[in-house]
């Protein structure tokens, strides 16, 4: 059957991905897979993590592993939306005339780094959600589509606040996933010493192109899912909403702000690709706990109540995760 | 909403529903109800009822509506689609072999559970039956059981409901599927190439498993219960009932609890000493030996008798007749109340004296009476009417009263026919004879009297019978007229003993030591103790020491006690 060997294609070529990504991720594992579960998925990720974690090597590498085209932008306070999207400029022909030209910004590409861009003004950031949504940039009355795969990965220093602008809700919401890139253990950083002892440039190799990707997310919009595991996503992100009729006991009590409806969308469409890399051909309830947590941490806002007891989103969304019925 | 036009055949369609409808009804109900109360399963009429007008309200308001809105409101609708059947695609093997064993789960356990309800059913009804006061009746015992088991039996098949989808839940929780086999029920009919590979891929691990794999546990807890409701019910039934709680499923209330009786020795002893009184007496012989003989009857009768109505009955009837023999066998009543209603003063006067039986001016009166019959025509009037006044008794011509009595009027006559010259002499002498025959005869008859009196005495003191419950006997010359006791004993006969206590033992008898009065029975030991010192220590006449050793044997009742 065809499915089955593009199922079996789709394993062989996440195993590769993760062990190309080894040579140049320490540990980390949990993010790389939902990385890669993020671009399969066609969605986009927001990296925090303090400085020198891996962020920017973690997307360089993909990038490499996925042969795709990579841009990095780094956003600065005084960076301007047309040095994201690109801009019309005046150039002379061969024959003297000035012609208008639309000088592609660092946005066309495949793979994305749009690093520190909490760093940029909110006119910049905005700058970044008509092709984080739907992939095109708007220009002079000018629409240019951006080439399938499109993935951006942003990263955010949690650290250094001072001089940054938070990324607006709905840039947020624009973002599959929000996953954090913890410091690493004493083994990892071991590892990570001697690694770039040898080398500091990443040594990942090309082992899939985005025309795979495709395929390969169109093979993991095809996984069944159960329309009691759609609902049960469906109460996870209705329970994220205080000001609901039927609103969870956690919600009233930690949350301030409710999860939008890309969150319900974004569980479901990557619990098909995280069924299909753990070789499951339906999705569980048990993926959409795991994808809860990368899911909803940054679209729900807590309150004073959470932040007085020193809770984290992470740990309100695991208290609804325990509150949601199946 | 808006009214239809009814046509013709939507009445004649109201008309069959409305039949079928009341057949429902009194199905449901009625008959339903009547049968739950007359097996007894509802005791209570009222209850029955009610439950009958709701059942058959709720009926009737249900379909009634429903005939309405059928009939004469016509709901807009969307036109009706097509009717597409759906076809599920069989389930693969291994689902269907674990749906076998689970349905089959599904039913020993129901079967299980519907066992021992029933079975905990019958053992409540056992016990209330046992050990309540309650009375269950025989068809409870076999209905309520039944109606509880299928009861249970619904109550199991809802909830365990052994869909399908309960399968496919059942089958992912218990081996952590990750939702594979619901996926792939939810998805059997999709032709898609994934879900067909998510279907054998979940068929696949299902073979992997194994029935093996499914544990039975509950099976065996539902087991479990049903030899527990069983063990229930056999110790219920095992379990003896003591005397004081035993009860019996009866229908029939029972009446109140008979008192046993049994005839003592001391009864019997006093039974005797009646008998022999009455055979000592100066009753005339066949009265005397009609007494004897009921007595005597009595005392047999009494041997057997167990309760103490029965005793009561027996002694009752006895002395009614006792009084029976004696009145029937007394002439005075009849003859001076007759005598009493004479136009003749003398005859009254002469009646009278007669009617007292145990008068000491009795001879005053016949010589009151003699005084006044001075001419032929009193004497004449006054033999006449002795006579009609004996003739009207109807007592036995051979009676000695009314021989006497005719013996009188005869002499009387006699003399006034005569008018012999020593009038007084002679009336005196007629008198004279007639005071001494006359005499001779109301002795008898008062001795009659006095002996039914004593009988009927006695029997009330031995028995315990209070004069109550004497019925008068209405006997002429019975004992109701004469005096019950003697004046000089009034207030001091105690009570009769209960046959448990000794003869006489509660009779109270003044005591000089404490100056009251005590029962006897507390002193008749410190008598007898004295009374053996004397016997002992003293030489007596044989015949003297006999009879008081059998005075405290008729006390005791039993032979001569013993030192201890």
């Amino acid at each position: 059957m065809e499915n089955a060997a593009k199922v079996k294609q789709f394993s062989e070529s996440i195993a590769v991905i993760r062990r190309e990504l080894k040579k140049d991720i320490v540990g980390k594992e949990e993010v790389v897979d939902c990385v890669l579960v993020a671009i399969i998925a066609g969605g986009n990720v927001l990296l925090e993590g303090v400085p020198g974690v891996g962020k920017t090597r973690l997307v360089r590498s993909l990038g490499k592993t996925l042969s795709l085209p990579f841009s990095r932008i780094q956003f600065t306070p005084d960076l301007m939306p047309s040095d994201v999207t690109g801009t019309n400029v005046i150039e002379k022909d061969e024959n003297g005339k000035m012609n208008t030209v639309f000088r592609k910004g660092p946005i066309f590409a495949s793979l994305v780094l749009a690093d520190e861009i909490n760093r940029a003004t909110p006119k910049t950031q905005s700058a970044m959600l008509e092709v984080m949504q739907e992939h095109k940039i708007t220009v002079a009355n000018e629409t240019y589509k951006l080439a399938e795969p499109f993935f951006v990965l942003a990263t955010e220093n949690p650290i250094e606040q001072d001089g940054t602008y938070p990324v607006p809700e709905a840039q947020m919401d624009r973002f599959m996933f929000e996953l954090i890139m913890d410091f690493p253990n004493d083994d990892e950083l071991f590892d990570i010493v001697k690694m770039t002892q040898v080398t500091m440039g990443e040594s990942a190799t090309a082992v899939i192109n985005g025309e795979q990707i495709l395929e390969m997310r169109a093979l993991a919009a095809q996984v069944p899912v159960i329309d009691d595991v759609v609902r049960y996503a469906i109460r996870l992100v209705s329970g994220t909403h205080p000001e609901i009729e039927n609103a969870s006991d956690v919600a009233k009590k930690y949350i301030k702000n409710g999860a939008s409806p890309r969150a319900a969308q974004a569980l479901i469409t990557a619990a098909k690709v995280r069924a299909l890399i753990n070789g499951n051909y339906n999705v569980g309830y048990e993926d959409i706990n795991a994808l809860a947590a990368p899911v909803l941490r940054h679209r729900i806002k807590i309150n004073y109540n959470a932040v007085n007891e020193r809770l984290r989103a992470d740990d309100v969304v695991a208290m609804l995760i325990k509150e949601t019925k199946k | 909403m808006h009214k239809r036009n009814m046509q013709w055949s939507d009445w004649c369609r109201i008309l069959i529903r409305i039949c079928a409808i009341s057949c429902a009804v009194a199905v449901l109900g009625l008959v339903v109800p009547v049968i739950l109360s007359v097996s007894g399963v509802i005791g209570n009429r009222a209850l029955t009822g009610v439950i009958a007008v709701v059942l058959t309200t709720f009926v009737l308001l249900v379909t009634g509506l429903a005939v309405y809105t059928k009939f004469f409101v016509e709901i807009p609708r969307e036109p009706m689609k097509p009717l597409e059947r759906v076809v599920n695609e069989p389930m693969p093997k291994g689902f269907v072999e674990f749906k076998k064993r689970i349905y089959l789960t599904v039913c020993i356990r129901t079967l299980a559970v519907a066992l021992a309800a029933g079975l905990l059913a019958l053992t409540a009804c056992v016990a209330i039956g046992k050990f309540g006061s309650v009375t269950v009746s025989r068809p409870t015992y076999i209905l309520l059981p039944i109606l509880t088991a299928v009861l249970a039996a619904v109550v199991m098949l809802i909830i365990l409901r052994p869909s399908e989808r309960h399968v496919a839940r059942m089958l992912d929780t218990t081996f952590g599927m990750d939702e594979k086999v619901q996926t792939m029920l939810a998805f059997r009919n999709s032709k898609e190439s994934m879900a067909t590979l998510q279907r054998e891929d979940a068929d696949n691990r299902l073979q992997q498993l194994g029935l093996t794999a499914l544990r039975h546990h509950s099976v065996w807890v539902c087991l479990c219960a049903l030899i527990l409701s069983a063990v229930m019910l056999g110790a219920s039934a095992l379990i003896p009932v003591t005397a004081g709680e035993a009860t019996e499923a009866v229908d029939e209330p029972t009446g109140p609890v008979e008192q046993p009786f049994k005839l003592s020795e001391w009864q019997i002893t006093a039974m005797e000493n009646l008998i022999a009184e009455v055979r000592e007496s100066d009753m005339e012989a066949a009265p005397k030996n009609a007494m004897v003989v009921e007595l005597e009857n009595l005392l047999t009768a009494l041997r057997t008798t167990t309760t103490v109505t029965q005793m009561k009955t027996r002694v009752i009837a006895a002395i009614v007749r006792a009084d029976e023999i004696a009145g029937n066998a007394n002439s005075y009543d009849n003859i001076s109340k007759l005598m009493e209603i004479s136009t003749s003063a003398e005859v009254a006067l002469l009646g009278e004296a007669i009617g007292t039986l145990d008068n000491p001016s009795y001879r005053t009166k016949l010589d009151e009476i003699c005084a006044v019959l001075t001419n032929t025509d009193q004497a004449s009037a006054f033999s006449t009417g002795v006579r009609q006044a004996v003739a009207n008794t109807g007592v036995n011509e051979t009676d000695a009263l009314r021989l006497s009595l005719v013996a009188l009027a005869d002499a009387i006559n006699a003399i006034a026919q005569e008018t012999p010259t020593d009038w007084q002499d002679a009336m005196g002498d007629a008198f004279s004879a007639f005071y001494l025959a006359s005499s001779e005869a109301l002795d008898v008859q008062y001795a009659n009297s006095e002996t039914a009196l004593k009988v009927r005495n006695k029997l009330m003191e031995i028995f315990g019978i209070d004069s109550s419950e004497i019925p008068k006997t209405g006997v002429p010359g019975g004992v109701g007229e004469l005096p019950q006791q003697r004046p000089e004993q009034e207030g001091q006969h105690g009570a009769p003993g209960t046959g448990d206590t000794l003869y006489g033992s509660k009779d109270m008898i003044y005591y000089p030591d404490d100056n009251t009065h005590i029962e006897y029975g507390d002193k008749i030991s410190e008598f007898y103790a004295k009374v053996q010192e004397q016997l002992q220590g003293n030489d007596y006449n044989e015949e003297m020491k006999e009879a008081i050793i059998k005075y405290f044997e008729a006390l005791y009742g039993v032979k001569y006690p013993n030192d201890n």
